[in-house]
């Protein structure tokens, strides 16, 4: 059982990663939260791109500290559970290009069991735009709204992950 | 626990029929009973809540499909959902 652990582990940490904002819809407001309650900006995370996710996932209590409330109940399964329903989210994502941000409206849900990274990108995001695998190289590259997203180094260690801009 | 949106999904199924009819694939905004607008994107139809409703009273957001595409999402193996 240890070594499936750890084995699960190190394919989050070497998976390919981007740094990323989640935040509030622009039109939102700023909901009947205190400042204490609410992170009112965005939250900076690192994120692992998994094909295996059809949508994006980020670690509990991301939402309410942005003071985003779940926007419906969305189906979710996997290999080792059967499909259940689970609140879902709607926040805007950003990613720093190598030309310019690219931002979009994402649905996500909230789901512990992330490990090193804060978020989960999956084929929800990846669908509009392309993500490349060099398996001989063990490169990754995404270009999204018509530029490139850099990936993190692998070898780079995360620092303050998760923090809110607020 | 309650389930999210309760009434909005009573209203979403109530009026789904002509929905889909009308705008398939395209996303509705629902408050209480009350069908707000239907949108091109999902986007707009936030947009439109958050400016008409504002963000102290949620409100459904929903792609208009038959029950069949309704999507169930799939997530990696090392995740665990709730019992």
């Amino acid at each position: 059982m240890t070594g499936i652990a750890l084995r699960a582990l190190r394919l989050q940490d070497l998976g390919p990663r981007v740094r990323v904002r989640f935040s509030r819809h622009p039109e939102q407001g700023y909901p009947g939260l205190s400042p204490v309650e609410a992170t009112t900006g965005p939250l900076e995370l690192v994120a692992m791109v998994d094909t295996g996710s059809s949508l994006t996932v980020l670690q509990p209590g991301s939402f309410q500290r942005l003071g985003i409330v779940p926007s419906e109940e969305t189906w979710i399964g996997s290999p080792a559970a059967q499909r259940q329903p689970h609140p879902s989210y709607v926040g805007t994502l950003t990613l720093a290009g190598t030309t310019g941000e690219v931002s979009m409206v994402a649905r996500a849900v909230e789901i512990p069991g992330l490990g090193h990274v804060d978020a989960l990108l999956g084929r929800d995001v990846l669908t509009r735009g392309r993500f490349l695998y060099d398996g001989r190289e063990g490169a990754c590259a995404m270009v999204l709204g018509g530029t490139e997203i850099p990936m993190m180094d692998p070898l780079e260690d995360r620092t303050e992950p998760g923090r809110g801009g607020g | 626990m309650g389930r999210i949106h309760e009434a909005e999904m009573a209203s979403y199924e109530k009026h789904r029929a002509d929905l889909l009819r009308e705008s398939h694939g395209h996303w509705v905004l629902i408050k209480g009973e009350t069908v707000h607008g239907v949108f091109e994107t999902e986007d707009e139809a936030l947009g439109a809540g958050y400016r008409c409703l504002g963000d102290r009273q949620p409100f459904l957001v929903r792609r208009i499909e038959r029950p069949e595409e309704e999507k169930v999402h799939d997530l990696p193996w090392y995740l665990t959902l709730r019992p």
